[in-house]
């Protein structure tokens, strides 16, 4: 129909009933209108459970009003009403539970109406609500159970955590939980209190199994505390009975397919609808929910949301560490909440009386029976937590699984789509107005993120040529197989492509492939420049992870410049708090360190601590790795190093905090922490700490990763200073081996071999072993061009020492002054190099007798070599010899022009 | 050669939209006949308002027509366009119609979402503000996108963004006699798309 009225007339009758016929065409005409309007119904259906309504009391029949005064208080539940009253022949206060639908009840319900009345009569427990009487009034079901005169254990549970109004008003707008006050010293004693109470609810729990009864929908709200203290459990409506004269009723109540329980304590078995698994383990779970709200106020995990939303938190997303909640709680108590939180029930207590009898142990300080994770299985909940929010989901679980290669890297970047989705909820809620179209963007970002995990799927599975082999199929092998296929297909979708090679990007860096990285992060830059312009989230995503990339390839300059890049946008981009900035910060940072530029590297740091701290909380995971990236920062400045010990150790004790010191983060946190201490010249300590991170980087990466490969290489420089050269040339060769199949023969990364073996063969000495290894780093370095790298530069350092050493002056003179043309003077990493050159060219032209030439270029040298700290201090205190001696020489010649002073004031900076 | 009218509501009964066309057009002028307005509501009702509803509720309704006989599809069309003319005046009459603010929760519009089940009969209690609420709401976005387009338009205006009755003519281009045709229809339609065996249609113990 068209907007504005149509003239009057014979068209206008046609113009009516074709606008008219276009209205009714466009509703009748869409696709899946029939699914639509199912899929809508359904939404109402579920929402339905969740809303909660009032009940006229003249619904009860006649008879029972006879026997009964009616007080008024009426509850609502799934299944039924329950209304409060008292026997009028005795006075006592009974609740009396009425099926909803009355006569018009189907014959499920009723089933299952009677069904609660028989359980609650076999059920004889001091803990569980006693029955009274039971009955069919005018085809009205009903029974009479004992009123619990007290408060739901929901009420009951805020009265025990004072500062949970507090808390969680301070909270609302980042959405965390609460933690126990240590504020009101009551912590501990609440803590005892609230462990006693559900001890008690676990066994009568667990006595309601030993007669065959799951429960199936245990809440707080189907657990009344009375005025004693004393808990009780009502409602036994969704129950199901294990026993031979149950099983028909029971099995045609699951094969309704109805959902059984309440959404937030539901198990993962049960929010997947697969109703024939729900066992009493079932329980178990939603004892761990309720335990889990006891102990810290909040849920395992968010349920905001709609009831989909919430169903897919329950199977898929991993409980929030409780410990991070509540402070007052220790690990043995935080390993029987997870215990009982697994996703899969076989990972559960087996029984409630399991988990009550763990809960004994532990409040009587005896071993607790349950273990935490191993390792491996962490990691892989890991995987599975963090691969969802950037789509790889299942597929990853497959890499994991089958090469036990975990993508730390893409661990991190999915954090970040995960608090970035979660920050958006959080504006979404702060402001009404915002909703509608905060929802509409997240929904289209979720059917983005949909597509992109549907691309990738179909690279990573499907056909591929590994899909059939009997072979066990790498991590690596998948990937590159993902690649291939994206190189044909998606054309269409430039979006989802570039997403995709961001994510294939990030995994292939992850699992410790940085070429194959960097191919697909510069595709995605260039794809993301063509569809969004110069500037955008996704480049700035894309730049930080190349420039890590580029760093751990030996790429410095290029790091550098991208990382300059990132943070240039992020800052014009964010100009408030986002981790995307933090990250661009941090990727700068470690740029500028590896190119030997700390002190601007620093503020940087500081700078995305405060913005983690302020948008994740000062015990947050970032902050930790920030910290980490302090420390490193501050290590180059030799008069920070305690400092930079103590930072770290802030790190480590977050992590710990946090993931037990298990994370994969540890890795890189140990060798830090090892470099920290072989600064300090601490190197038993600094070898221990290696070794520690060798074996968990190996453990958590497998041997072929970059984060293992640095601290065995900084082993093998800790074995050679300390002369365990034997131990040094075995580990150097692993190392090489593993450099090689990580980084391909053409990486500058392999010339640090050649250099590592020479130094060994120096120190043996065997020189003219050293002096081969030199001349093959040298050599390689020529092949890849890379003759200005700094690890070309060190080598010509080192071999131009043993050339002059051996009088081999004309061969080392071409070195040198090819290492002058290659090290620049304004380069941080490699000013050494050119004034150690100076200086050996001086060297040269004193055992040539050319003083005064020689006194310049040692003077140089000399000079230079104070303005940097990077250069090793044996080879500034051999140039101020060098010097020293010159002006001896000068001295001997022109005795008087005050060459001995300067001799003198040479050998004084010698002292220590 | 011109089909009879018992043939052409044959076709029509059985989907064939251009069938039905030619029929609305023959029976238009005598339909306009039969609506007599009072001139009170010249202003804010015309015929061709309940000529324009009525010929779409034709569209969406002919699968439910039974034939009875000559004249029964003009019966029949008159009685939608009387339902319409009667409505549409009922509400005109109103002295006071609730101010949008009434309608609108101050949740805006996920509550607003809940007050219009509420409006539409489909529940005797006001949901609870639960989560469910973010749900309900994106049910009902998805059930007015199922709408013939001006059906959803008056809906998400009046019933959900809040707007005046005026406001949402003036955005239509409609009278507001033509609103309030749509939204009465557009509600009846919405009850049928959200389904009378959702748990918010069954009364509460």
């Amino acid at each position: 129909m068209n907007n504005s009225r149509p003239a009057s007339g014979h068209s206008n009758v046609r113009d009516l009933i074709a606008g008219a016929r276009s209205q009714a065409e466009a509703a009748r005409d869409l696709p899946g209108r029939g699914d639509r309007i199912a899929a809508v119904r359904a939404t109402l259906a579920v929402a339905d459970s969740q809303s909660s309504g009032h009940f006229d009391s003249d619904a009860l029949p006649k008879e029972l009003l006879e026997q009964f005064r009616l007080t008024g208080q009426v509850y609502r539940g799934g299944q039924g009403f329950v209304c409060v009253a008292v026997q009028k022949s005795t006075g006592r206060r009974v609740a009396i539970k009425v099926m909803r639908d009355g006569p018009f009840s189907d014959r499920e319900d009723c089933l299952r109406f009677e069904r609660e009345a028989r359980i609650l009569a076999q059920l004889d427990h001091p803990n569980i609500v006693g029955i009274i009487d039971s009955g069919l009034s005018r085809g009205l079901f009903y029974f009479v159970m004992d009123f619990v005169e007290g408060e739901p254990l929901s009420s009951w549970m805020s009265t025990r955590a004072e500062s949970l109004s507090q808390a969680k008003r301070e909270r609302s707008s980042s959405r965390r939980s609460f933690r126990f006050s240590r504020a009101t010293g009551r912590g501990r004693e609440d803590l005892n209190d609230i462990l006693k109470l559900f001890l008690k609810v676990a066994n009568a729990i667990h006595a309601a199994h030993l007669r065959g009864v799951i429960h199936r929908d245990l809440k707080p709200g189907n657990i009344h505390v009375d005025s004693a203290g004393e808990p009780h459990i009502l409602d036994f409506g969704m129950a199901k009975v294990d026993d031979v004269g149950g099983g028909s009723s029971a099995s045609a109540m699951t094969q309704s397919g109805r959902f059984f329980g309440s959404l937030p304590w539901a198990s993962p078995e049960q929010a997947a609808g697969r109703f024939t698994e729900v066992d009493v383990r079932s329980d178990v779970y939603a004892l761990g929910v309720i335990l889990y709200q006891m102990l810290s106020g909040t849920f395992p995990y968010s349920l905001d949301g709609g009831p989909a939303q919430v169903l897919y938190v329950i199977q898929n997303v991993e409980p929030t560490r409780i410990r991070s909640r509540n402070a007052l709680i220790d690990d043995e108590l935080e390993t029987i909440v997870h215990k009982c939180l697994q996703k899969d029930p076989s990972r559960r207590y087996q029984s409630a009386g399991e988990l009550s009898e763990d809960l004994r142990r532990h409040q009587a300080g005896e071993p607790i029976a349950a273990k935490r994770d191993a390792l491996p299985y962490l990691i892989k909940k890991a995987a599975r937590r963090y691969a969802m929010p950037l789509g790889i989901a299942a597929t990853f679980m497959v890499l994991v699984v089958s090469a036990l290669i975990v993508s730390v890297w893409l661990w991190r970047v999915a954090a970040d789509a995960e608090k970035t989705a979660l920050r958006e909820r959080d504006r979404t809620l702060a402001s009404e107005q915002e909703q509608t179209r905060q929802r509409a963007r997240a929904e289209s970002e979720a059917a983005h993120a949909r597509s992109v995990n549907s691309l990738l799927q179909q690279l990573l599975t499907g056909s591929s040529p590994y899909h059939n082999s009997n072979r066990e199929v790498t991590a690596r092998e998948l990937l590159e197989s993902a690649a291939r296929k994206l190189e044909v297909g998606a054309a269409d979708q430039p979006e989802v492509e570039a997403r995709a090679r961001i994510t294939l990007g990030a995994a292939f860096f992850g699992i410790g492939h940085p070429k194959e990285a960097a191919q697909q992060l510069t595709i995605a830059l260039k794809m993301w420049t063509d569809i969004r312009g110069n500037e955008s989230p996704e480049i700035v995503e894309t730049l930080g992870l190349l420039s890590l990339v580029r760093l751990v390839e030996g790429d410095r300059n290029e790091a550098e410049s991208l990382a300059r890049r990132c943070l240039d946008m992020s800052r014009r981009l964010y100009p408030g708090d986002d981790v995307q900035k933090g990250i661009a910060l941090e990727c700068m940072a470690k740029a500028l360190i590896e190119q030997g530029k700390p002190a601007e590297a620093e503020p940087l740091i500081q700078e995305a601590i405060a913005l983690y701290g302020r948008l994740e909380g000062e015990d947050s995971l970032r902050v930790s790795r920030g910290l980490v990236n302090l420390a490193r920062a501050m290590l180059h400045d030799r008069s920070k190093v305690d400092e930079s010990l103590r930072i770290l150790e802030d790190a480590l004790a977050i992590n710990r905090r946090r993931f037990g010191g298990k994370h994969a983060d540890m890795v890189q946190n140990l060798t830090a922490l090892a470099n920290i201490l072989a600064a300090n010249k601490n190197d038993v300590d600094a070898e221990s700490r290696y070794l520690e991170a060798i074996a968990l980087g190996r453990e958590v990466f497998g041997p072929d990763h970059p984060d293992v490969v640095v601290p065995e290489a900084n082993l093998v420089t800790l074995y050679i200073r300390n002369n365990r050269l034997a131990e040094a040339e075995v580990l150097a060769y692993q190392v090489h081996d593993a450099e090689l199949r990580i980084f391909g023969p053409d990486n500058p990364r392999i010339l640090g071999h050649e250099q590592t073996l020479g130094e060994i063969r120096e120190r043996i000495p065997d020189l003219p072993g050293a002096e081969a290894h030199y001349r093959a780093a040298l050599e390689n370095a020529a092949r890849l061009n890379v003759e200005r790298h700094i690890t070309a530069c060190i080598v010509r350092s080192n071999l131009a020492i043993l050339l002059v050493d051996a009088g081999r002056y004309d061969e080392a003179q071409a070195l040198l002054e090819e290492q002058i043309m290659n090290s620049d003077a304004d380069s941080v990493l490699t000013k050494w190099c050119f004034f150690h050159a100076k200086s050996l060219l001086g060297e040269i032209r004193m055992a040539q007798g050319q003083w005064a030439e020689a006194e310049l270029l040692l003077k140089e040298g000399v000079d230079g070599l104070k303005t940097t700290s990077l250069v090793a201090p044996r080879r500034r205190r051999r140039a101020i010899e060098q010097l020293a001696r010159c002006y001896d020489e000068l001295n001997i010649a022109s005795p008087g022009a005050g060459n001995d002073t300067k001799a003198a004031l040479c050998r004084e900076q010698l002292s220590p | 050669m011109i089909d009879s009218e018992g043939e052409l509501l044959k076709r029509a009964i059985g989907g064939d939209m251009s069938a039905l066309t030619t029929l609305l057009e023959h029976n238009c002028e005598a339909l306009r006949a039969m609506l007599n307005i009072d001139k009170k509501w010249a202003s804010v009702l015309d015929p061709d308002d309940v000529l324009q509803v009525t010929f779409l509720e034709a569209f969406l309704q002919i699968g439910k027509f039974k034939a009875e006989g000559s004249g029964a599809f003009l019966g029949w069309l008159n009685r939608i366009a009387q339902n319409n003319l009667r409505d549409a005046v009922r509400e005109l009459s109103a002295v006071k119609r609730s101010p949008p603010g009434q309608r609108i929760g101050a949740g805006g519009q996920q509550d607003s979402a809940l007050h219009l089940l509420a409006n539409l009969g489909m529940t005797t209690t006001t949901p609870s503000r639960s989560a469910a609420s973010a749900e309900v709401s994106a049910a009902i976005n998805s059930a007015i996108a199922l709408m013939p387009p001006d059906y959803g338009t008056v809906v998400r205006l009046y019933d959900l963004e809040g707007k005046s009755i005026g406001d949402v003519a003036v955005a239509m281009g409609r009278t507001a006699g033509a609103v309030h045709m749509l939204r009465t229809r557009a509600h009846e339609h919405l009850r049928e798309i959200l389904g009378s065996d959702t748990a918010f249609f069954s009364q509460c113990a």
